[in-house]
């Protein structure tokens, strides 16, 4: 990595930290979440001892499904305000003076926001493991811990947040309002895990073959978006063509 | 280098779909010259250094820039040039040390440490660098910006309106940093400004741009290439026939009569001066006191560009 990415991580991570909307985005939801799973564990523990075995694993099964949406919102957040933040601090220009290329800046915006996302995913995810393990005993955490759960969080989940910076970055380049870019950009990043919760709604158990799929076809429009991200990021287009 | 050098343009032009906004700019800038970059808004000159610093591509024509080719050597450029945009462009949640720092990284600077503090002391921030920009007076941060542009040593600075929405304080600040960049430092400076006596104080050349380069020079020969150089000799009194005598002088190119007063226009008037002086007295004139007429850059700057504008 070059010393001027790293730089430019850094300072991403720095200005993000320190913005309370930021903030907010990257922990208020995923902390509601991990509460909600931790209070419909509690509730699983008070199953009457006549109640199916099956069912403290179904309804496990059924509140991971929230985990699937951290790498949504938490890049969501910092991967706009990495865009509309310099737009409204009017820093692009100075910034795109410098001798950092077309791809540095590209490549640094997109992992200042994907690797916190999923750094963040993952750890919210753990936490949530640690307490069931306690709630409901090991033995059914990891059993609940499938292969589709774990191509699901480890591999899915990543392709997510790409999928959730590029197109929010995109979104973000024709915008100069921090909420309003955040709220077409929540909406437009949905599509990529509406196939799982309709799913989830249906079934009771995560299906391989649905995760297989999905990752293939994430992963294919990730490919895609990025190389159309790129090239939005070039100086010309950036001082030209971004409002 | 040659002493034309460290900025050369041919025909540079910039288009944005119908307009124009560069017109075959031809420019050569010398090393260590303050070269003032003047028109009225919407001229070009901001797309003029945003060409010159490696940010957009001219349409057509070609440029260098500390020796290195626009268009080519674009990363090299970026790295020999520093630039001050309109609007300082600091990131206002990180303080002055850090916003700094971060440049001095993006630039690999050597002993970013060293740089930092060495340009805040010199423009007295040294004891604010731990505050976030976002604190800071318009002044300030245009301080911070400006020692933005200078950290990795650029040899060549484009200062956009440096002074622009500054107290006067500050603006004195700034213009006399500026005064000392170029003085004892030798850097080659680019100054787009809209203040004609900043321009008219720190500049070597000005050139006046309305989309095409409209004149070129020091603000000396730009006056003089206008308006001439011209002696106003306040009499007693003139009486016809002494106007009529000056008027026939071989060297007196062009004369006007203002009350008791001449406003002579002379081949050399170094020369001239004297027997012109001579010649009144001789012919009976009571010469009260004699002076050139000056004009400012600002009478310059305003017949230029209108004429253009016809």
């Amino acid at each position: 990595m070059s010393y001027r990415l790293r730089a430019l991580i850094r300072k991403e991570w720095e200005e993000a930290f320190r913005n309370k909307m930021v903030l907010l985005g990257i922990t208020l939801l995923p902390l509601f979440f991990l509460g909600f799973a931790i209070y419909m564990l509690v509730q699983a523990r008070g199953l009457p001892p006549e109640a199916p075995p099956e069912a403290k694993f179904i309804l496990l099964n059924q509140v991971m499904f929230y985990f699937l949406l951290l790498p949504l919102i938490i890049p969501l957040s910092i991967a706009v305000y990495a865009i509309v933040g310099e737009k409204e601090q009017k820093s692009l220009e100075p910034l795109l003076a410098t001798p950092l290329t077309d791809l540095e800046l590209f490549a640094g915006k997109v992992l200042a926001a994907v690797l916190p996302g999923i750094a963040l995913s993952w750890w919210f995810f753990g936490v949530f493991l640690g307490i069931a393990s306690y709630l409901v005993g090991p033995e059914l955490t990891g059993t609940v811990l499938s292969p589709p759960w774990l191509l699901a969080i480890f591999l899915l989940s990543p392709l997510v947040a790409v999928f959730t910076v590029t197109v929010s970055m995109a979104i973000s380049s024709r915008m100069t309002d921090t909420r309003a870019a955040y709220q077409l950009s929540s909406f437009a990043v949905l599509p990529v895990v509406i196939p799982i919760f309709i799913f989830g709604l249906r079934e009771a158990l995560l299906s391989l073959r649905l995760i297989v799929i999905e990752t293939a076809i994430v992963a294919l429009v990730d490919v895609g978006l990025l190389f159309l991200a790129a090239r939005l990021f070039q100086r010309e287009q950036i001082l030209v063509r971004w409002k | 280098m040659n002493s034309y050098g460290m900025i050369k343009t041919e025909g540079l032009t910039r288009i944005f779909g119908e307009l124009v906004a560069v017109d075959h700019l031809d420019l050569e800038v010398a090393e260590g010259e303050v070269f003032g970059f003047l028109g009225p808004n919407g001229a070009g000159k901001t797309t003029t250094v945003r060409m010159l610093a490696a940010l957009i591509a001219p349409s057509a024509g070609w440029a260098t820039v500390a020796g290195y080719r626009l268009g080519q050597d674009n990363q090299k450029i970026r790295q020999v040039v520093g630039v001050l945009p309109e609007t300082p462009g600091l990131y206002g949640r990180l303080s002055a040390y850090r916003n700094l720092e971060f440049f001095a990284r993006l630039y690999g600077v050597r002993r970013p440490a060293r740089q930092i503090e060495r340009y805040l002391r010199m423009l007295g921030l040294w004891e604010r660098r731990s505050e976030p920009v976002g604190r800071f007076s318009k002044g300030m941060c245009q301080k911070v910006a400006i020692a933005r542009a200078l950290l990795h040593e650029p040899k060549v600075l484009f200062l956009d309106e440096p002074t622009a929405g500054l107290d006067p304080e500050a603006a004195k600040l700034v213009r006399d940093f500026i005064a000392e960049l170029a003085e004892e430092h030798r850097r080659t400076i680019f100054l787009c400004t809209h203040n004609l006596a900043e321009a008219e104080r720190l500049c070597d050349r000005i050139g006046l741009i309305k989309q095409k380069l409209v004149a070129v020079g020091t603000p000396e020969e730009l006056k003089d290439e206008l308006y001439g150089r011209r002696t106003v000799v306040h009499l007693r009194e003139l009486p016809p026939e002494l106007e009529l005598a000056v008027r026939e002088l071989p060297f007196v190119k062009g004369l006007e009569a203002d009350g008791n007063r001449l406003i002579v226009s002379l081949r050399d008037p170094e020369e001239d001066n004297p027997r012109l002086i001579k010649r009144l007295v001789e012919l009976g004139g009571e010469v009260l006191w004699v002076r050139e007429l000056e004009h400012t850059l600002e009478e310059v700057y305003l017949e230029l560009i209108h004429e253009e504008g016809r």
